[in-house]
């Protein structure tokens, strides 16, 4: 079915958008929950809460593109709950490991919540990936975003594991010097 | 700012570039299999906290208990038992639609309505408000009617549309999450069918009414309020199970403290409230009632089931399903996992 027609499917309340979207995004969901989680039960979970969440979002929303919309969903939910759980050192897989690697970008200083999410934030944010040339962006995206395994994303550019790990290398040192810049740091 | 942070702020990336990525990504590898969501319980969710509207492929008026068994419900007695005729009451109408309510049913745990909402011109076409002009004619479901789009379709007719909506909240108390079904006769009547979960704590349930209707085209939305009563004249008996089959805790990650099944003329709702493992991130946990087969207890039509968070640390998801004769056998079931048995 066409993204566009299980959009419908949501404006018109049909429960059948929920399980015409498992069937075509359900594989994409959770990969990105388990990326993040680490473990089966949780992904699932965290999937399901996507579901609904697209459910009360859809109308009014009316997603351009249906499978980031689901992504940005799931993403966020995980993370949410990965944060819930790491208090009792559980999970973690790519998230700890992304984490660390994003620590060289900062200072770790916790800042105000909404000060890292403002508008400001995320347009100076943006104004960074704009700078990259698509593949560095696309790399980028997929671990930081994904939190693809840099296995994977080797594999999927046909690039050295050693090029993607030095390429994020790369990237996270433009981040730091943009957010310094910009007086974020 | 932190790492934490920076991963959340990375979370708003824009949804092109995610695209762009995502036509990288060969998909999930090596992962541990997907089991499929199961989506009764996401619909079982979904319908205790939103409205959905569905349009049914159907075209004639039908009383509360035929709608309920066509519905799926298999015994209706209880229903004609508790139901209120109330189509001798009076409508109510604003300029573009005139609104009745026919007849009423309900328990202290369920409330089913049925309405009728009429153009007030001959030269308009009510739909609902949820459908588009754009749209097949056949999402009204009117018997024969199947070429062409709604707005053809009242072209044909030299009808203008006029979008329609019935809100009905109780006056005291709440009702959890409503559902509703819409029939559309040839003559242009809608037949409302409204179903909803009972919080209220009255048996004389007041009940305060909107009729909005808007002129294809016109951003003025016209209201009518009235007020209708509703009797809830149903008995009930309650059976409650305490001991749990052990493997629960471990499999499924929450400590049962009870199951209530409450009896009434029009169904049974089960509530089983439960304490979570701290290891479990998510709270709600939604299950069915298997019989000794295995097999699902029919639900109640247009029924999903609800989550409450009981302020205490315990918390209580609900079932509601047709009545059966007897519920010794009867086993609970949580997503994929085997049954589990419960007694008292």
């Amino acid at each position: 079915m066409e993204d566009e027609q299980i959009v419908d499917l949501y404006w018109h309340r049909s429960e059948t958008a929920i399980a015409e979207t498992d069937t075509k995004y359900g594989g994409l969901c959770y990969s990105i929950a388990y990326h993040v989680l680490s473990n089966r039960e949780d992904s699932e979970e965290s999937v399901s809460d996507t579901y609904l969440a697209a459910w009360n979002e859809i109308p009014p929303k009316r997603p351009l593109s249906l499978p980031a919309f689901l992504s940005k969903i799931v993403r966020y939910i995980s993370i949410n709950r990965w944060e819930a759980q790491s208090a009792q050192k559980r999970g973690g897989g790519q998230t700890i490991l992304a984490l660390d690697e994003l620590q060289e970008c900062v200072d770790d200083r916790e800042s105000v919540e909404a000060d890292c999410e403002s508008k400001e934030m995320i347009r100076s944010y943006h104004q960074f990936l704009g700078t990259l040339s698509q593949t560095e962006r696309d790399v980028f995206v997929r671990r930081y975003f994904f939190l693809d395994p840099i296995a994977e994303i080797s594999a999927d550019f046909g690039f050295s594991q050693s090029k993607v790990t030095s390429m994020l290398h790369r990237l996270r040192g433009r981040l730091r010097k943009h957010l310094v810049k910009e007086g974020y740091l | 700012m932190s790492a934490a942070q920076l991963l959340k702020l990375i979370g708003h990336t824009d949804e092109k570039y995610i695209l762009s990525a995502l036509n990288t990504r060969e998909g999930a590898r090596e992962l541990p299999k997907k089991r499929s969501i199961d989506r009764m319980w996401l619909i079982a969710a979904i319908l205790t906290i939103t409205i959905p509207i569905t349009v049914l492929a159907a075209s004639r008026y039908l009383h509360l208990t035929d709608y309920l068994k066509s519905a799926g419900m298999g015994d209706t007695q209880g229903v004609t038992s508790l139901s209120s005729n109330m189509a001798s009451e009076k409508t109510f109408r604003n300029e573009l639609a005139e609104y009745q309510i026919l007849e009423a049913s309900c328990d202290s745990k369920t409330v089913y309505l049925v309405a009728r909402v009429k153009a007030v011109d001959e030269g308009n076409l009510v739909v609902p408000q949820y459908v588009t002009g754009g749209e097949s004619v056949k999402t009204l479901g009117i018997e024969g009617i199947t070429e062409g789009t709604i707005e053809e379709y009242a072209q044909a007719q030299n009808k203008d549309l006029v979008y329609v909506g019935l809100s009905v909240t109780p006056a005291e108390g709440q009702f959890d999450g409503m559902s509703e079904d819409i029939r559309c006769d040839r003559d242009g009547t809608l037949y409302c069918y409204l179903t909803a979960k009972n919080q209220t704590e009255a048996s004389d349930i007041r009940l305060n009414c909107v009729g909005s209707a808007r002129l294809d085209g016109s951003d003025e939305i016209l209201n009518v309020k009235f007020e209708t009563r509703i009797q809830d004249r149903s008995t009930s008996e309650e059976m409650v199970f305490t001991t749990f089959d052990s493997r629960i805790p471990e499999e499924i990650r929450i400590f049962p403290e009870k199951l209530v099944v409450k009896e009434t003329e029009l169904g049974m709702y089960a509530a089983l409230t439960y304490r979570v493992d701290p290891n479990r991130a998510s709270k709600t946990k939604f299950f069915v009632l298997v019989d000794e087969n295995g097999e699902e207890l029919a639900r109640m039509p247009d029924e999903g089931g609800s989550f409450t968070d009981n302020g205490d640390g315990s918390y209580t998801s609900t079932f509601p399903f047709q009545k059966v004769d007897s519920l010794e056998g009867v086993k609970i079931q949580f997503s994929h996992h085997e049954p589990y048995s419960f007694g008292k």
